[in-house]
Formats: C-alpha cells, sequence, structure tokens
C-alpha cells in the first residue's frame, strides 16, 4: 500500500464557528501547494474515535442490534458500536460495547479495518472489530431503553440489505469485510 | 387454535418437518461443494426450500399464528411481544454439519404458548428419525425402521456418567465444573441432538456455554421436557421465550435429571441479566 506524498494543503488559520456538547464546528483557511486559498469547514469530533462490532455467534451468525436513531428518527438496524473512551484500548472498546449491548463478551477479538465515514468534513475514524468465541456477560451501558438483538445468517447479507431499516453505511461495509475476512 | 390441545397438531407438524427433510436432503444428496458463507450456497437453498415449506404449511394448518425464524428475526420486538402463541422455526439447525456432511443436522418446529414450549418436533432429514413431544402427552421418537417408541431422560447414576456436546465447548469455564465430577463419557453430537441424547436417556447433560438464539432451542426444550429432562439457565431456571428484546438464549444446560443437584455446578458461573 502507497501512501500519497502529496504536500497537504497549509493551515493558515483554524477558528471555531460552533461548539455544542458532542460537536465542534471548525472553520479552516487553507493554501493549496499551487498557492490557491479557500476556506473549508469541518466537523471536528474530538474523541478518541469509535468501534464498530461484527459480534459472531458461531462461524455463520452474526449478533445485530436494533436501537433508535436520532439522526433519522425511526429505529435502525446496525452492528454494535460506540466512543473509545479515553486511554482505552480498541479491542477493550470492543468488548465493553458488546457486553453493553447484547450481553456476550468475546474471547478473540481482531482489528478488521479503519473506516471514516465523510473524510471531506469528519474527523471521525471508526475501527472495525470482529469479535468471536462469545461468553456470556451483561454490563449496564448508558442505553437509555433494553436494546433490541437480532441475529442474522452470514449467507444471507442480500435479504438484509433489503431491510428498509438496516442503511448505516459502517455496518454494511463491517459485515462484508467480515465475511471476506472469514472465508479466507 | 382451539384450547383443546396442542397434541392435534402433532401429527400435521411432524408431517412438514418430514416435507421439510425431504427438501434438504435433495439438495444435501447433490455432488455439492460448498462454498461457505457465500449467498446462494446449497447449505443456503436447502434452507429456503425447508423454510418455506414449513411456513406456507404452518400458515395453512393455523393461519392466525405467527411465525418466527431467523427469516423473520427483523420483526420489531413491540410487534412480537403482543403474541401469546407463535411458532418458533428453525428448518436447518448445524449448519455445520451439513458442510461436514455428517448427517447431524435437523429440521426444529416449536409451538410456543405464553413464553414456554409446549409442542416440539426434531427431524434428523439423513436418518429419517424424528423426536417429538406436546405438554401433558409424553415424548416419543421414531427410529430409522419407522418404529414409535416413548422415550425418557433417565436417573442420574454417577459412576456412569455421559455428557452431550462437542470438544470445542469445553473451554476454560466448563472444563473445571467437570474436574469436579466423576469420569465421564463425551458423546459428541451436532445441532439439536445433543438435547434429544439427554431427552432419550442417552446422556446425563448437555451443557451449552456462548449464545444461541431462542429458535435453537423452542423444539427441543419442548422434547426434553416431555421427556422428563429440564432445559435451564445456568441458574436452573425454566428459559423463557419471547419475553426480552433480544433473541439470545442465556448459556443454558439440559438436564435429565432434575433430582440432581446440577446447581451446585453450574450457578457459580451464572450471570445476572
Amino acid at each position: 500500500m502507497s501512501v500519497n506524498k502529496r504536500q497537504v494543503p497549509e493551515i493558515l488559520r483554524t477558528n471555531t464557528l460552533a461548539r455544542s456538547r458532542l460537536f465542534h464546528i471548525e472553520q479552516l483557511d487553507l493554501r493549496f501547494s499551487n498557492g490557491t486559498e479557500v476556506q473549508y469547514e469541518r466537523l471536528n469530533s474530538g474523541s478518541h474515535g469509535a468501534v464498530l462490532v461484527v459480534p459472531m455467534l458461531d462461524d455463520n451468525t452474526v449478533v445485530m442490534i436494533r436501537e433508535y436513531a436520532a439522526g433519522v428518527g425511526r429505529y435502525e438496524l446496525a452492528l454494535p458500536k460506540g466512543r473509545i473512551e479515553p486511554g482505552e484500548d480498541k479491542l477493550d472498546a470492543a468488548n465493553r460495547e458488546i457486553k453493553e449491548e447484547i450481553g456476550y463478551g468475546a474471547k478473540q477479538l481482531e482489528h478488521l479495518q479503519s473506516v471514516s465515514i465523510a473524510p471531506g468534513y469528519l474527523s471521525h475514524v471508526t475501527q472495525i472489530i470482529l469479535a468471536r468465541d462469545l461468553y456470556e456477560h451483561h454490563e449496564d451501558g448508558d442505553e437509555p431503553e433494553e436494546i433490541e438483538v437480532v441475529p442474522w445468517r452470514m449467507d444471507r447479507l442480500s435479504d438484509l440489505m433489503a431491510q428498509e431499516d438496516f442503511t448505516e453505511a459502517r455496518s454494511i461495509a463491517a459485515l462484508f469485510l467480515a465475511k471476506e475476512f472469514l472465508q479466507k | 387454535m382451539s384450547n383443546e390441545g396442542f397434541s392435534q397438531y402433532l401429527e400435521p407438524v411432524v408431517s412438514l418437518s418430514e416435507q421439510a427433510a425431504h427438501a434438504i436432503l435433495e439438495i444435501y444428496n447433490t455432488d455439492f461443494d460448498v462454498e461457505h458463507k457465500k449467498d446462494n450456497t446449497p447449505l443456503t437453498k436447502a434452507d429456503m426450500a425447508a423454510h418455506r415449506i414449513i411456513v406456507d404449511g404452518l400458515k395453512k394448518l393455523t393461519p392466525e399464528v405467527p411465525v418466527l425464524s431467523e427469516e423473520s428475526a427483523a420483526i420489531p420486538f413491540e410487534q412480537r411481544q403482543q403474541w401469546s402463541r407463535y411458532w418458533l422455526v428453525d428448518p436447518l439447525d448445524g449448519t455445520r454439519e451439513f458442510i461436514k456432511r455428517n448427517g447431524e443436522f435437523t429440521v426444529n418446529i416449536a409451538l410456543i404458548d405464553e413464553n414456554y414450549p409446549v409442542l416440539g418436533v426434531i427431524y434428523v432429514p439423513v436418518t429419517g428419525v424424528c423426536y417429538y413431544a406436546a405438554e401433558g402427552k409424553g415424548a416419543y421418537k421414531i427410529d430409522e425402521n419407522k418404529q414409535r417408541q416413548s422415550i425418557n431422560s433417565r436417573s442420574i447414576d454417577l459412576q456412569q456418567l455421559v455428557v452431550a456436546g462437542s470438544r470445542s465447548h469445553f473451554n476454560d469455564r466448563l472444563t473445571p465444573v467437570f474436574a469436579d465430577l466423576p469420569d465421564y463419557e463425551l458423546i459428541p453430537m451436532g445441532s439439536s441432538l445433543k438435547s434429544c441424547l439427554v431427552a432419550e436417556g442417552k446422556a446425563d447433560i448437555y451443557p451449552r456455554l456462548g449464545p444461541t438464539s431462542e429458535w435453537d432451542t423452542g423444539a427441543a426444550q419442548a422434547i426434553v421436557e416431555a421427556a422428563g429432562g429440564r432445559l435451564t439457565n445456568l441458574n436452573i431456571e425454566r428459559l423463557p421465550y419471547n419475553t426480552k428484546s433480544s433473541l439470545l438464549n442465556p448459556e443454558f444446560i439440559v438436564i435429565g435429571d432434575e433430582s440432581f443437584d446440577w446447581g451446585k455446578y453450574f450457578k457459580p458461573l451464572f450471570q445476572q441479566p
């Protein structure tokens, strides 16, 4: 894999446009290497990133959850996920999230991929973690209500894609990454 | 559906499971080369063919009773918690066994009434063996020669302890439990057939740590209970169905003789939900 060595634009100035409990909108004055100056905006997550977990119930069944997604205003089917706490290892974060959300921990955790969602304006990065060899372990999280837990077969991902409440891009990517990884 | 007894559904449901088994065998007996976990493999086709036969059949038999299976797992809890009675189906339990071609996979159909299984049918396509039970009517097995016999779980004899399961399930939590028990014989078996071994008195216990789905245990629980055994969580409490938003089971054990204090061994492993 080659990294693009092209010189990145120089940041002349950053300016906070708005800050809330969760979001930090920044304005950037940039100068590209050809001299062009522009103004961009970005959403700075300011967090340590997030994990999205693919918990395998057995070698052909993944465990999904359904929870309220305020952005789209409806209940969405997706993989368990959450923020990495300061100082927390990503695999530990993944294990904590599945204990909180599906009531199972995993003995085997593997990092599959780092993904961004809209790198043009979001700084946020999500770590995709495969979790196998599950054991029952419940932990209380910050969930406002009991989460629905839905097992789904890996050889039926096309049916899952047909579900209108399954739209989250990171979950779609993670399932296909996991499927490819497991076939190796 | 009337309340006159659930056993009236045994014959049609056994017949449905047999039809589903034939559909599975038609695909199983072709010379397939499974590319595991891809869509539209023989496994997926067999599963879908069996599913269709069972769901269509159950809809005809009891049009007003909903069916829950892997394919309908996405039905929101809000909706399914309204159901007081429903069919719980696993058209092909034991996908690994299907791929390994060892024949130890099953068709599973259960009827759940007020959160507990009241009827269960487990059919083994490759051998034609069928286990079935209805609440209050006992448990039965139809063997390879189509002979029907009543089955019962057995009383425990610690000198001849038999455990159903697979070596891979004996992890760092289960191994110490059995280190405290006398020597035992382990019978490896696939799918819900492990529970059937307990129901027919060939094994004393089947311990299952790790996650399973509700459709993996419904039919087995009906049969084990009717045969005199129990299927419980590690705190020795009967498993309920459709009572929570998660479709995952707690870790469980299947035991033939409830007078034996299995709780002494398993309660320390119990995780309070």
